[in-house]
C-alpha cells in the first residue's frame, strides 16, 4: 500500500534520518534566525545608545538565573538520559528522567515567575528602558520555548505506556527530537544569561 | 518647457539633475533594446514554431552563443553603469558636500535646517549671523507662529527666519539638514532631483545646487484665475499619517539677490513684531 | 495509448481498504495534502479577489477625488466615508491592506500553500506530504491570521493604516488596527513556517525511486527554494512583529527614537531610545526575500507548462536549477535597496547596489533559458500556455524596471513614486498572477478531472492582458514624472496642477483597473461551472512527463496505487526514437 508516508521512524537511506528529525533540524534552523534578529537588536540598542545599564545597575538577580542555569543544564542532562534509557530499553527509569526534565523546566519557569513579580512589584516594567524592554522581550520569548518543551513532555508523558507498547522505536525517536529542541532551549539560555546578567 | 509624454521627466531645475536623468535616460535605453531583442525572438518562435499536423519538435536544444555573449554584455553593462554613473551621483549627494568657508564668497553654501512634522514643512534659516538658534520641539506653537519651538530667548535665534515656503537661491550651493519632530517624512523635491528620508531622532544632511540658468517659470493660473505660490514643490514621499497627501510645500527657486530681499523683508515682519510685543 | 492503458491498471479498487472519514475530517480538518491544497488555493484566490476590491475601491478616489463613491459610498459607515466620499484614513487602510492582503494571504497562500501542496508531493511521487497534520495546523494558522486581518476592519479606527511596511514610529502610534494587523502577521508567519519545514523534509524525504534531484520538474526546485527563503526570512519578522508589539502594547521603545512631538504634544506613552530604522531593516530582511517567494514558484509553474507545451525538453535546465539557487541565496544580502533614502553611507548603499545588480542576473538567466527553449518547439497555445508566454514579457518589463531602482543615481528620484508601483505590479500582476493563472488552467484537470473551457480561458486571457497593462503602463509615467504613491488626493499636488493632463491619464488607470476587474468575471464563471460542468478529461490530458499526470485524476487518498519509480528527467518530450511526442518519467 502506498499511502503510507516512508521514513516517518526509519531513517532515509541516503540522508541518514528519518523525518522528524530533519524537520526539527530545520525548525531549529529558523529559530536560530529568530533569536538571531533579537540578538542583534539588543546588540544595535546597546552599541546606540548613550548609556546602557552595567550588570551592577540593573538590579537583576544573578544568584537566581544561575541557579536557573543550572537547573536548565540539569535538564538538559536528563533528557539524554531519558532518551538513553530508552535506547536500552529501561522503559520505567526513561518515564522518571522525563519527569525530571519536566519538574526541572517546571522550576526554572517558578524561579522566572518570580523574578517577574519582583520587577513589577518594584516597578521595574518592560517599558522602564530599553534594557528592560529586551531583558522582558527576550526572555519572555524563551519563556514561552520553555513552555512549548514542558506541554509536549507532558504529553509524550501522558501517553507513553501505550505509545511505548506498540511503536517503541517511534516514541524513542519523538523523545530524541524533542530533546533537541529541549537542548536549543537550553543554548539560547546560556547566551541570555550572560548576555543580559552579566555584561 | 514641453511635455512629452515619451519623456515624461519634470523640469530639472538642478546643476546634478541632468545626471540623474542621464543615468535613467541611459538605462531605459538599455532596457528598451533588451527588452525589443527579447520580445523580437520570442515573436519569431510563436510563429515560426507553432504547433503544424504531423511535425515533431526537436529534441536537440540549440546552442546559444548569442545568448551568452548577451548576457555576459549585459554584466558589463551593468558594472558600468553601476561604477561611472549610479555611485558618482549618489556619493556627490551624500558625501561631497561643498565646503562651508570657500574662498569665494558667492559660493558660500546655503544652510537650511528643514524640520518636517505630519504634515507640514518648516524651513528654518540662520539669518545673518549664521548661526542656528536653539529650538526645543516641546515649545513648538504653530498657533503662535512658531512651529519648530525657536528659543527667543536665545540670542541666535533673533535673526532667524521660519517659513513655510522654501526659498532656495539659484546658483549657491544648499545644504539641508533634515530632521523630524515626530514620525519618518520624505523631503523630495522633483524639480531639483532631490530625495532623502527625514527621520526623527537623527539629523541627515544632504545638498544641492539649483541651476541659475534654469530657474522655473511660475506656475500657471488655475482655471479660476488663482494663483500658486512657489515655482517648484516640496512634496512628503513616505506615508505618515491620514493627511500625508496635503504635506507638500511651495518652493520658490529664485535669484540670489531676490533670495537675500525676501530674507530681509521676513527679518523686517519679524522685528516689527518684536517691537510690537 | 499504451502509456495510459499501462497506468490504469495500477489503481483498480484503491480505495476499498480506507476508513471512511466522516465529512468533518474528510473535507475540513482533512490532513490529506490534496484536501488542503485546494483549501489554500480557494482561500487565497477569495483573498485575491477581495485584496483586488479594495483597489477597485481605491482607484475610485482616485480618479475622482472628492467625489462620493457609487453605491459603496451610501453603505459604508461614517467613519470610513464622509457623504459618500472616501476619507484619508480609509484610503491608507485600503493601501496597507490591499498590499498585506495580496502579498501574505493572496497570493504566497495561493503559490506555495495551494500549488504547493497539491503538486509537489505528486510530482515526486510521494503519498503525501512528511506531516498531514502539521500541515493541517499551518492551513489553520493561515485561516486564523487572516480571520484577525479581515476583523481589523470593524475594530474603532479601522484596519491597519501604516503601509504594508508598517513603518515605526508612526505604525506604534497608529490605531488599533495595526495591533490586528501584527497578530495576523505573526499566524501567518507560523504558518509559512511550518509549511516550509514540511516542504523542505517531503522534498529531501519522500522523492520517489530514482527521482534524483537532478529528475526533479523545476516546480518542485522552485518550491525547494522559495521554502529555504520563508523558513530563514521569516523568524526575523516575526521577532520584528513581537517587538513591534511590545512597542505598542507595553510601551517599550525599540523603534521608538527620544524627544518625539506629536501634534505639539510631547509623546508620554513612549521615553524613546530605540530604532525606527532597526525595524525598517528587519522588515526588509525579510520582505526582500518574501518577493522572491511571491516570484519563483510563478517561474516554477510557467517552466511546467513552457516545457509541456513546446513539446520539448527545457533548454538548460541545469542552467536553470543553478540560477535559481543562486537567486535565492543572493536575496538575502540586497535587502537595503529598499532603503537607499534613509541616510545609510555610501559603503553600505554602494554593497547594496552592487548585490542588487547581481540579483538581477540570474533573473537573466531564467528568462533566456526558457524563450530559447522556444526554438525548435510545436508550440500549442493552450490558455495555460497563453498565460505563461505572457509572463516573460511581462515580468521582462517588471524585472527590468527594477534596475533603475537599484541605482541609488536613478532611485532618488524614482524611489517612493508610481515608478516603484508600477515596477513590482509588473513582476507580481501580470508576472505571478499570470502564472497562477496558468497553474489554475493547468492543473484544474488534474483536481477536478475536468477541464476549464477554452473560449471562457481566450476571453479572459486576452482582456486581462490589454487591461492589466492598461494599469501599470501609464503608472511609468506617472512615477517618472514624480508621482507619488499613496497619495489619496492627487489634485493637492502643484506637479499635476501645472499639467492637468497627468490627471486624466490618472482617471484612465483607474478605468482600466474596473475593466481588469470585470475581465475576471469569465474566469470566475468558466471556474465555478467547469468544476460540476466542465468537460471530462481523461488522467493526462496534457499528454504531460511528470509524475502527477501518472496518477488517477482526481488522486485518491494516497496518490499513487503503487509508489511510482523513476527512469528518465522531467522533461522527455519528443525523444527521437519514441513512439509519442512525450515520455512519462515512470516508464522505464
Ligand atoms: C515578485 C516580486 C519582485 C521581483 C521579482 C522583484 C525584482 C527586482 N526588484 Fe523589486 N520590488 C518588489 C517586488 C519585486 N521585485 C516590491 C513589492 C517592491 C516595493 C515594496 C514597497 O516599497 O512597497 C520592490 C521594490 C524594489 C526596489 C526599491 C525601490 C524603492 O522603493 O525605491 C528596488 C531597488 O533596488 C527593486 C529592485 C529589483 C530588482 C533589481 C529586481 C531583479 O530581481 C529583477 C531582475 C529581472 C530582470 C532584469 C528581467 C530579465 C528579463 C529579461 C532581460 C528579458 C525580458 C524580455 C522578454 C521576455 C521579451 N525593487
Ligand atoms: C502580490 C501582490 C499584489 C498584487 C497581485 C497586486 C495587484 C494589483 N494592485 Fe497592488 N499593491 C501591492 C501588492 C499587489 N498588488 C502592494 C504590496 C502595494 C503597496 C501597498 C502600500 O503602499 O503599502 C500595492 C499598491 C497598489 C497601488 C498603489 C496605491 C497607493 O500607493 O496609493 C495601486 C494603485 O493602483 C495598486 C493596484 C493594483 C491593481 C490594479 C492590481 C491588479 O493587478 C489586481 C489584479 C488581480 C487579479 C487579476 C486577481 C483576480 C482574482 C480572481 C479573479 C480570483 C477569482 C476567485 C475565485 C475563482 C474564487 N496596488
Ligand atoms: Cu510626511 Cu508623508
Ligand atoms: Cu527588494
Amino acid at each position: 500500500m502506498s499511502d503510507v508516508i516512508p521514513y516517518t521512524v526509519e531513517p532515509h537511506p541516503v540522508t541518514g534520518v528519518p523525518n522528524p528529525k530533519l524537520g526539527i533540524w530545520l525548525f531549529l534552523a529558523s529559530e536560530v534566525m529568530l533569536f538571531g534578529a533579537l540578538f542583534s537588536t539588543y546588540v544595535l540598542l546597546r552599541v546606540g545608545s548613550d548609556h546602557w545599564p552595567r550588570h551592577t545597575e540593573t538590579g537583576l538577580n544573578v544568584p537566581l538565573a544561575t541557579v536557573n542555569t543550572i537547573v536548565l543544564i540539569l535538564s538538559s542532562v536528563t533528557v539524554v538520559m531519558a532518551w538513553y534509557s530508552l535506547k536500552i530499553g529501561e522503559f520505567g527509569r526513561a518515564k522518571l528522567f522525563v519527569a525530571a526534565t519536566i519538574a526541572c523546566a517546571c522550576t526554572f519557569m517558578v524561579i522566572k515567575y518570580f523574578e517577574y513579580s519582583h520587577k513589577f512589584h518594584v516597578g521595574t516594567f518592560p517599558s522602564t528602558s530599553n534594557f528592560y524592554a529586551v531583558y522582558f522581550t527576550m526572555t519572555g520569548l524563551h519563556g514561552l520555548h520553555v513552555l512549548g518543551g514542558i506541554i509536549v513532555f507532558s504529553y509524550l508523558l501522558a501517553t507513553s505506556n501505550q505509545w511505548w507498547q506498540q511503536h517503541p522505536e517511534q516514541f524513542t525517536n519523538r523523545i530524541e527530537c524533542t530533546g533537541l529542541y529541549w537542548h536549543f532551549v537550553d543554548l539560547v539560555w546560556i547566551f541570555l544569561f550572560p548576555s543580559l546578567y552579566l555584561l | 518647457m514641453q511635455f512629452r509624454w515619451w519623456y515624461p521627466f519634470p523640469f530639472d531645475a538642478s546643476k546634478h539633475g541632468w545626471e540623474v536623468d542621464r543615468l535613467i535616460n541611459i538605462l531605459h535605453v538599455f532596457m528598451v533594446v533588451l527588452f525589443v531583442g527579447w520580445a523580437f525572438f520570442m515573436m519569431y518562435c510563436l510563429v515560426r514554431f507553432r504547433q503544424r499536423a504531423g511535425q515533431k519538435a526537436s529534441y536537440e536544444l540549440i546552442h546559444a552563443k548569442p545568448s551568452k555573449v548577451a548576457e555576459g554584455l549585459i554584466v558589463l553593462f551593468e558594472v558600468f553603469l553601476l561604477f561611472f554613473l549610479s555611485m558618482p551621483v549618489w556619493a556627490k549627494i551624500k558625501n561631497e558636500f561643498p565646503e562651508e568657508n570657500p574662498s569665494d564668497p558667492a559660493r558660500k553654501p546655503l544652510i537650511v535646517r528643514v524640520v518636517a512634522q505630519q504634515f507640514a514643512w518648516n524651513f528654518h534659516y540662520a539669518g545673518p549671523d549664521g548661526v542656528f538658534g536653539r529650538t526645543d520641539p516641546n515649545k513648538a506653537k504653530a498657533g503662535a507662529g512658531n512651529p519648530i519651538g525657536l528659543d527667543y530667548s536665545d540670542p541666535a535665534a533673533k535673526d532667524d527666519v521660519v517659513s513655510p515656503v522654501f526659498h532656495v537661491p539659484a546658483g549657491r550651493p544648499v545644504i539641508a539638514r533634515l530632521t523630524s519632530m515626530d514620525v519618518i517624512h520624505g523631503f523630495h523635491i522633483p524639480y531639483l532631483r532631490i530625495q532623502h528620508d527625514v527621520l526623527p531622532g537623527m539629523e541627515v544632511k544632504i545638498w544641492f545646487e539649483a541651476d541659475e540658468r534654469k530657474i522655473p517659470p511660475p506656475p500657471p493660473p488655475a482655471p479660476d484665475g488663482t494663483t500658486r505660490e512657489g515655482n517648484a514643490e516640496v512634496v512628503c514621499a513616505q506615508l505618515c499619517g491620514n493627511s500625508h497627501f496635503k504635506m507638500r510645500g511651495a518652493v520658490v527657486i529664485e535669484t540670489a539677490k531676490q533670495f537675500a530681499a525676501w530674507l530681509q523683508m521676513k527679518q523686517d515682519e519679524k522685528n516689527v513684531k518684536f517691537e510690537e510685543d | 495509448m499504451s502509456s495510459s492503458h499501462h497506468r490504469e491498471e495500477q489503481h483498480g479498487g484503491h480505495d476499498a481498504h480506507h476508513p471512511q472519514l466522516g465529512f468533518w475530517r474528510k473535507y475540513v480538518f482533512s490532513v490529506d495534502h490534496k484536501i488542503i491544497g485546494i483549501q489554500y488555493a480557494v482561500t487565497g484566490l477569495c483573498f485575491l479577489l477581495f485584496g483586488f476590491c479594495l483597489m477597485m475601491l481605491m482607484r475610485w478616489q482616485l480618479a475622482y477625488p472628492g467625489q462620493p463613491i457609487p453605491i459603496f459610498g451610501r453603505i459604508l459607515p461614517a467613519s470610513l466615508v464622509n457623504a459618500g466620499v472616501m476619507l484619508p484614513d480609509f484610503y491608507n487602510a485600503l493601501g496597507a491592506m490591499h498590499g498585506t492582503i495580496m502579498v501574505f494571504m493572496g497570493v504566497v497562500p495561493l503559490a506555495v500553500g495551494g500549488f504547493g501542496n497539491y503538486i509537489v508531493p505528486l510530482q515526486i511521487g510521494a503519498p503525501d506530504m512528511a506531516f498531514p497534520r502539521l500541515n493541517m495546523t499551518s492551513y489553520w494558522c493561515y485561516f486564523v491570521g487572516g480571520v484577525i486581518m479581515l476583523a481589523s476592519f470593524f475594530v474603532p479606527g479601522g484596519a491597519a493604516a501604516s503601509g504594508w511596511t508598517s513603518y515605526a514610529p508612526l505604525s506604534v502610534i497608529a490605531s488599533m488596527g495595526q495591533t490586528f494587523w501584527l497578530f495576523g502577521m505573526i499566524f501567518l508567519i507560523t504558518s509559512s513556517l511550518l509549511g516550509s519545514i514540511n516542504f523542505l523534509v517531503t522534498i529531501i524525504q519522500l522523492r520517489a525511486k530514482g527521482l534524483t534531484f537532478f529528475r526533479l520538474p523545476f516546480f518542485v526546485w522552485a518550491q525547494f527554494v522559495t521554502s529555504f527563503l520563508l523558513l530563514l526570512a521569516f523568524p526575523p519578522l516575526e521577532a520584528a512583529g513581537v517587538m513591534q508589539l511590545m512597542d505598542r502594547l507595553a510601551h517599550t521603545n525599540f523603534f521608538v527614537p527620544s524627544g518625539l512631538v506629536i501634534s505639539e504634544q510631547p509623546l508620554t506613552s513612549h521615553v524613546g531610545g530605540g530604532s525606527p530604522l532597526l525595524w525598517q531593516h528587519l522588515f526588509w530582511f525579510l520582505a526582500h526575500p518574501e518577493v522572491y517567494v511571491l516570484i519563483l514558484p510563478a517561474m516554477g509553474i510557467v517552466a511546467e507548462v513552457i516545457a509541456n507545451n513546446t513539446r520539448k525538453p527545457l533548454w538548460g535546465y541545469r542552467t536553470l536549477v543553478y540560477a535559481i539557487v543562486f537567486l535565492g541565496f543572493m536575496s538575502f544580502i540586497v535587502w537595503a535597496h529598499h532603503m537607499f533614502m534613509t541616510g545609510m553611507g555610501t559603503k553600505m548603499s554602494n554593497f547594496f547596489q552592487t548585490t542588487t545588480m547581481i540579483i538581477s542576473i540570474p533573473s537573466v538567466v531564467i528568462l533566456t533559458c526558457l524563450i530559447l527553449s522556444l526554438w525548435g518547439a510545436q508550440i500549442r497555445f493552450t490558455v495555460p500556455m497563453l498565460f505563461a508566454l505572457a509572463f516573460l514579457p511581462m515580468f521582462g518589463i517588471g524585472g527590468l524596471t527594477g534596475l533603475p531602482l537599484g541605482l541609488t543615481g536613478a532611485d532618488v528620484h524614482l524611489h517612493d513614486t508610481y515608478y516603484v508601483i508600477a515596477h513590482f505590479h509588473y513582476v507580481v500582476a501580470p508576472g505571478t498572477i499570470f502564472a497562477l493563472f496558468a497553474g489554475v488552467y493547468y492543473w484544474f484537470p488534474k483536481v477536478t478531472g475536468r477541464k476549464m473551457n477554452d473560449t471562457l480561458g481566450k476571453v479572459h486571457f486576452w482582456l486581462s492582458l490589454v487591461f492589466i497593462n492598461g494599469v501599470f503602463l501609464p503608472m511609468f509615467i506617472q512615477g517618472m514624472y514624480g508621482g507619488h504613491r499613496r497619495g489619496y488626493d492627487p489634485n493637492e499636488y502643484d506637479l499635476y496642477k501645472n499639467f492637468p493632463a497627468m490627471l486624466g491619464l490618472v482617471k484612465g488607470i483607474s478605468m482600466s483597473a474596473w475593466l481588469l476587474g470585470l475581465s475576471q468575471i469569465p474566469f470566475i464563471i468558466n471556474f465555478l461551472h467547469s468544476i460540476w460542468a466542465g468537460e471530462k478529461v481523461t488522467q493526462n490530458p496534457w499528454e504531460a512527463t511528470t509524475l502527477e499526470w501518472a496518477a488517477p485524476s482526481p488522486p485518491p487518498h494516497g496518490n499513487f496505487a503503487m509508489a511510482p519509480v523513476v527512469y528518465c528527467g522531467p522533461y522527455e518530450y519528443s525523444c527521437p526514437g519514441r513512439p509519442h511526442d512525450f515520455w512519462p518519467q515512470h516508464l522505464a
